[in-house]
C-alpha cells in the first residue's frame, strides 16, 4: 500500500495498524471491538461504516477517515472563492448532480456513491435539501470549520476506485494570508475557483482589486511546483464563473453557454474547451485577467460558466426559474483532468479541432 | 483597560474596519491595533448556530470577552451578527450575568465603564441563579457526578435547554464558572471554552478531544453520584448559602482530587458536612450518623464552624448523640474564651452539662470558671466542688481577693473558695495574713455569704482558727477588734485568750453595744492617753497594722 496522507492536515498515516472507530450516538468516536464470537461477515459488515484515525486518538486535531478510504485512490478537491462567491451553493448544485444517479452518467461509465455516508447524509441534509428540496438560500459557511465537507466513491468505466474528499471552507478563511490549520491545498489534486461575477471589473468600478482567495491558493501552492522556472502548479484547476444567470444579458457569450445547458450536453466535455475559450475571452474583455491566474499558471486548467440556482434569492429563497444550469460540466472536467476519466474526453469534435 | 469595557461589533461586510469583505469587525471601540489582535482572537467564535442568541465567553491575554451571537437573515442571506464586550475585570461568573445585559446588538462605538454594567450583571446572575436552582435535583446531580469524573476536563452537552443555567449551576456546585460557549455547531475547533453547548449531536471527520457530558443513568463512581445529590439537593433548597461549606481554595482537578474533596466534605455518603443541613435532614439520614466515622467528621465540622453557625445547628429533633457532639463543642468554645456571652447563654438553656464535660474543657481563668460554672446552673454540690478543687490551685492572696470581690454577685462560688481558703490558710504566708488582715478577714464577704450572724460568725472561726498559730496575735486582734464588727467581734471572742486582746474586744463589744442604742461611751471607758481625741477608736484597721509588731504572745 502507498503512502497514506490525511486529506485534511497532511500526516502521514500508518493505515495498517490505525484501529477502527465507530460513531457513537451522541456523534463522538468509540473504540470498534470485535467480539471473540462474531463473524467474519458480521465484522466485516460493521467495519463498512467504520473509520481509522490519522493519529493517536490521545492527542488533538485527530481525524477520521472512512475505513476503506486508503483502499481507493484518493481525489481531494476544494473550493476556492471569495466570501459569497456561491462556492457552496455550486458545490452543493454539483454533488446534487453528481449524486442523482442520472443515467446520462453512466453512459461515462461513472459508479457514485457515498465514501463516508454519515458525513454525505449529513451534507443532504445541511446544503443538498435546503437548497434543492426547499429552494433555500444556504447559510454562509462558518469560517471556524477545515474539514472536508463530504466524501464520495466513485468508481470509473475501467473499474478504478477513487476516494473523492470535497472541502468547501468559508472566503473569509481562504483568505488569511497565514492559517496553518488550513493544509488541504498540500495534497489537493484538483481546484475549483470560483469566480464571483458580481466582483468583476465594471465600467462605473473599473478596478475592483483581485480575488484574495485566488492569491492566497496559487501562493500555497507555489510549493508544489518543481523549482525551475515557469514551471506550472502541478493541480488540476477549473475556473468557474458562477452565478453565471446575473451576467446572462451582459454578454452574448454567456447566454449562450446557459442556453446550451442542458443534461446531455453536460455530460459532454468535448465543449470545455470551446467553453473554456470563451469564459477566457469574457474575463478578458471584462479586465479580470487577475481572475484568471488559475487557468495560466495551473498544469490543467478549464474555464466555465455555471448557475446553481438559475437566479438570485429573494427573501432567503428561489423562486420563479429555479433550476442547476452547467453545474455539472466543471466537477466532471475535473474528472477528466484528475483521471478519474479519461482525459481524452476533454478533447474536442476532431472537424472541431481541425 | 481596566476599568474600561469596550465594544466590537461583527457582521458581514464587504469592507469591515480592516478592510477585509466578509464576516468582519464593523464597529468598535478599540483603538486599531488592539482591533487587529482581538479580531485574530474572536474571529472563529462569531458564527452563530441559530436565530436565538448563543454566548461565548473567552479569556485572552487576560482580558475577558463575552460574545453574544446570532443567526440573521439582514440581507437576505443567512449570516450572523455578533456583538463583543471586552474587559479585564470579566470573569466567567460576570460573563454569566452580563448575558442578561439589555443593550446587547446596540451600538458598539462606546466604551462604557464597568461600573455601569456591574448591577447589570448581579441582577442577571440573580435571575440565572434562580433558573438553575430549578434545574430537575436529578438530573442536574447526574450531571455534577459525570462532571466530577474528569472535573480538569473540557466538556460538551448536547440538548441542553438552558445551557446558561446549567453552566452556572455545575460551576457553582464544583466551584468555579467555567469559560463557556451556550450554543455551537461544532465542538471540534481549537479554542473552544471549557464547556460548550451543541443544538444536536454533530458529525465531523475531526474528532473531538472533548467529552460529552450527559447525565448518566448509572452512576460511575457511587461515592461522587452520592456526593452529587447531596451537593445538588443543597444547592436546590439553599443555593449559594446551602453549599458555602463546599468551598475551597480551587476547584478539584482531577477524579482523584475529586474523591478526596467529596470524602472529605461529607459525613457520611450522601450527606454534605454542613452543620446547618442537619436540622433539615430525613430521621432516617440522621440515624445513620450517629456511627463512630460519621460523628467524629460532624465533630470536625462543628469546630470549624462559627458559633452563629453552631447555635443554629442545633435543633430538638436531632438525635442526641449528633446533639450532643455540637453541645460539647459549644462548651468548649465557652470555656475556652471568654467573650460570647450570647453562646453561653444558648449552651445554658440545654440545662447543666455534665460537671466531667466541664471537667474536660476547664477554664484556665478561674474568674470564667466561676462565671461559666455559673451561668450553666451547674448543680449547687457539683460546682461548689469543683470550685473549690480548682481554686486551691490559687495563692491564698487571689483567693482573700476572689472572696472579696465576688461574694456579692456569686455567693455559691465565694463559699467554695473560702472553703478552699480555710482549708489552705494553715500555710498563709505573711503577706496572705496581710491581705485577709487587711480586708478585715473579710467581714464583710462572709456576711454576705452567709444567711444569718451565728452562721457568718462559724465560718469566719474557722477561717482564723485555720491560720498559723502565730497569725492573730493579740495586735492584730486588737486591730481587727477595732472594726467593730459584731460578726467579727463574736469571732474573735471565741477565740483569742490574751487578757489585753479580750480587754480591747469587750471594750469593743460594750462600744457597740453603746451605738446601737444610741448612748454616749462612759468618760472612765475612754483611754487616759487618748482624751484629747474623742475619736482615736475609729482610726482605721490599717493603722494597726502599721504600728510596731508588740511580740505579744497569747498565755498558753
Amino acid at each position: 500500500m502507498s503512502e497514506v496522507l490525511c486529506p485534511i492536515c497532511q500526516r502521514q498515516i500508518n493505515w495498517t495498524a490505525a484501529p477502527p472507530y465507530r460513531v457513537g450516538t451522541d456523534g463522538s468516536y468509540e473504540l470498534l471491538v470485535r467480539d471473540p464470537l462474531e463473524s467474519e461477515a458480521s465484522w466485516r459488515d460493521r467495519l463498512v461504516t467504520a473509520y481509522r484515525p490519522c493519529r493517536d486518538v490521545t492527542e488533538s486535531g485527530v481525524h477520521m477517515l472512512p475505513y476503506d478510504y486508503a483502499d481507493y485512490t484518493p481525489v481531494s478537491i476544494g473550493m476556492v472563492g471569495r466570501t459569497k462567491a456561491g462556492k457552496t451553493h455550486l458545490l452543493a448544485a454539483m454533488i446534487y448532480r453528481l449524486c442523482s444517479n442520472d443515467p446520462l452518467l453512466g453512459r461515462l461509465g461513472l459508479q457514485v456513491g457515498p465514501l463516508d455516508l454519515a458525513i454525505h447524509q449529513q451534507y443532504v441534509a445541511e446544503n443538498i435539501a435546503p437548497l434543492i428540496g426547499r429552494r433555500k438560500e444556504l447559510g454562509g459557511t462558518p469560517a471556524d470549520q477545515i474539514a472536508f465537507c463530504d466524501a464520495l466513491k466513485v468508481t470509473n468505466a475501467a473499474n478504478r476506485s477513487f476516494a473523492l474528499t470535497f472541502f468547501d471552507l468559508a472566503g473569509e478563511r481562504l483568505g488569511r494570508p497565514n492559517d496553518d490549520e488550513v493544509r488541504f491545498y498540500a495534497s489537493a489534486k484538483a481546484l475549483l475557483f470560483i469566480v464571483d461575477p458580481e466582483a468583476l471589473p465594471k465600467p462605473a468600478r473599473p478596478y475592483s482589486g483581485n480575488d484574495e482567495t485566488f492569491e492566497a491558493a496559487l501562493h500555497r501552492l507555489g510549493a508544489r511546483r518543481p523549482p525551475i522556472s515557469g514551471a506550472l502548479h502541478p493541480v488540476a484547476a477549473a475556473v468557474v464563473v458562477a452565478k453565471a444567470d446575473l451576467i446572462r444579458f451582459d454578454d452574448r457569450l454567456v447566454s449562450d453557454w446557459l442556453a446550451v445547458g442542458s443534461a446531455e450536453e453536460e455530460v459532454d466535455l468535448s465543449t470545455v474547451e470551446r467553453e473554456s475559450e470563451d469564459v477566457y475571452a469574457y474575463l478578458t474583455q471584462r479586465g479580470a485577467a487577475a481572475w484568471l491566474r488559475p487557468a495560466q499558471q495551473c498544469y490543467y486548467s478549464t474555464l466555465h460558466f455555471a448557475s446553481a440556482t438559475n437566479g438570485p434569492a429573494t427573501d432567503g429563497a428561489f423562486h420563479g426559474a429555479f433550476r442547476q444550469c452547467r453545474v455539472l460540466k466543471p466537477l466532471l472536467a475535473v474528472f477528466a483532468m484528475t483521471g478519474i476519466l479519461d482525459e481524452g474526453m476533454l478533447q474536442p469534435p476532431r472537424e472541431e479541432a481541425g | 483597560m481596566t476599568e474600561e469595557v469596550h465594544q466590537i461589533r461583527y457582521a458581514w461586510s464587504e469592507s469591515s474596519l480592516l478592510g477585509a469583505r466578509g464576516m468582519g469587525p464593523v464597529e468598535s471601540s478599540l483603538p486599531e491595533e488592539y482591533l487587529l489582535t482581538w479580531d485574530r482572537h474572536l474571529r472563529d467564535h462569531v458564527w452563530a448556530a441559530a436565530p436565538e442568541p448563543g454566548f461565548i465567553f473567552i479569556v485572552r491575554d487576560d482580558v475577558g470577552a463575552l460574545l453574544r451571537k446570532v443567526a440573521t437573515t439582514a440581507d437576505g442571506r443567512p449570516g450572523s451578527d455578533a456583538h463583543v464586550l471586552l474587559c479585564e475585570q470579566m470573569t466567567a461568573q460576570d460573563a454569566l450575568g452580563l448575558t442578561a445585559w439589555d443593550d446587547w446588538g446596540g451600538p458598539a462605538g462606546e466604551v462604557l465603564p464597568w461600573s455601569a454594567l456591574q448591577p447589570l450583571r448581579d441582577r442577571g446572575l440573580e435571575v440565572l441563579r434562580a433558573r438553575a436552582r430549578a434545574q430537575p435535583a436529578d438530573r442536574l446531580a447526574a450531571f455534577f457526578a459525570a462532571l466530577l469524573c474528569a472535573p480538569g476536563d473540557p466538556y460538551t452537552v448536547i440538548g441542553e435547554p438552558d445551557p446558561l443555567a446549567l453552566t452556572c449551576a455545575l460551576g457553582d456546585l464544583i466551584g468555579q464558572i467555567p469559560t463557556f460557549a451556550s450554543d455551537e455547531s461544532d465542538d471540534t475547533r481549537s479554542g473552544l471554552p471549557t464547556v460548550v453547548f451543541l443544538r444536536k449531536a454533530s458529525f465531523s471527520p475531526t474528532m473531538a478531544t472533548r467529552r460529552r457530558l450527559k447525565p448518566a443513568a448509572e452512576p460511575g463512581d457511587p461515592g461522587l453520584s452520592c456526593f452529587a445529590g447531596a451537593a445538588v439537593d443543597a444547592y436546590i433548597a439553599d443555593g449559594l448559602a446551602g453549599i458555602a461549606v463546599l468551598r475551597r481554595g480551587h476547584a478539584p482537578g482531577s477524579l482523584a482530587e475529586a474523591r478526596q474533596w467529596a470524602n472529605a466534605m461529607q459525613f457520611a455518603p450522601g450527606v454534605i458536612a454542613d452543620p446547618a443541613r442537619l436540622p433539615k435532614l430525613s430521621e432516617a439520614t440522621l440515624d445513620g450518623l450517629t456511627g463512630p466515622d460519621a460523628l467524629a467528621r460532624i465533630q470536625s465540622a462543628a469546630a470549624a464552624v462559627s458559633s452563629y453557625d453552631l447555635m443554629h445547628s442545633v435543633d430538638p429533633g436531632l438525635p442526641p448523640a449528633i446533639k450532643q457532639v455540637f453541645l460539647e463543642e459549644a462548651l468548649k468554645r465557652a470555656c475556652l474564651a471568654p467573650g460570647d456571652p450570647a453562646l453561653l447563654q444558648w449552651l445554658a438553656s440545654f440545662g447543666s452539662p455534665p460537671p466531667e464535660i466541664i471537667d474536660k474543657y476547664l477554664p484556665a481563668d478561674f474568674d470564667h470558671l466561676a462565671h461559666v460554672t455559673q451561668v450553666l446552673l451547674l448543680s449547687s454540690g457539683d460546682r461548689r466542688a469543683l470550685l473549690e478543687r480548682e481554686a486551691r490551685n490559687l495563692p491564698v492572696a487571689a483567693m482573700v481577693q476572689w472572696i472579696d470581690g465576688h461574694a456579692a454577685t456569686d455567693p455559691e462560688g465565694t463559699l467554695a473558695v473560702y472553703s478552699a481558703l480555710c482549708d489552705q490558710a494553715p500555710r498563709a504566708s505573711q503577706e496572705d495574713l496581710g491581705a485577709l488582715f487587711a480586708r478585715s478577714a473579710l467581714v464583710a464577704a462572709v456576711r454576705t455569704i452567709s444567711e444569718s450572724p451565728e452562721r457568718a460568725s462559724i465560718l469566719l472561726v474557722t477561717l482564723l482558727r485555720a491560720l498559723p498559730g502565730t497569725a492573730l496575735s493579740p495586735d492584730v486582734a486588737e486591730g481587727l477588734a477595732g472594726q467593730a464588727d459584731p460578726v467579727l467581734l463574736h469571732a474573735l471572742d471565741t477565740l483569742v485568750t490574751s487578757p489585753p486582746a479580750r480587754e480591747a474586744i469587750h471594750r469593743q463589744v460594750r462600744l457597740a453595744y453603746y451605738r446601737d442604742h444610741h448612748l454616749h461611751e462612759p468618760a472612765t471607758l475612754l483611754p487616759e492617753d487618748e482624751s484629747a481625741d474623742p475619736k482615736a477608736w475609729r482610726l482605721p484597721l490599717p493603722s494597726a497594722f502599721r504600728r510596731q509588731p508588740s511580740h505579744h504572745r497569747k498565755p498558753s
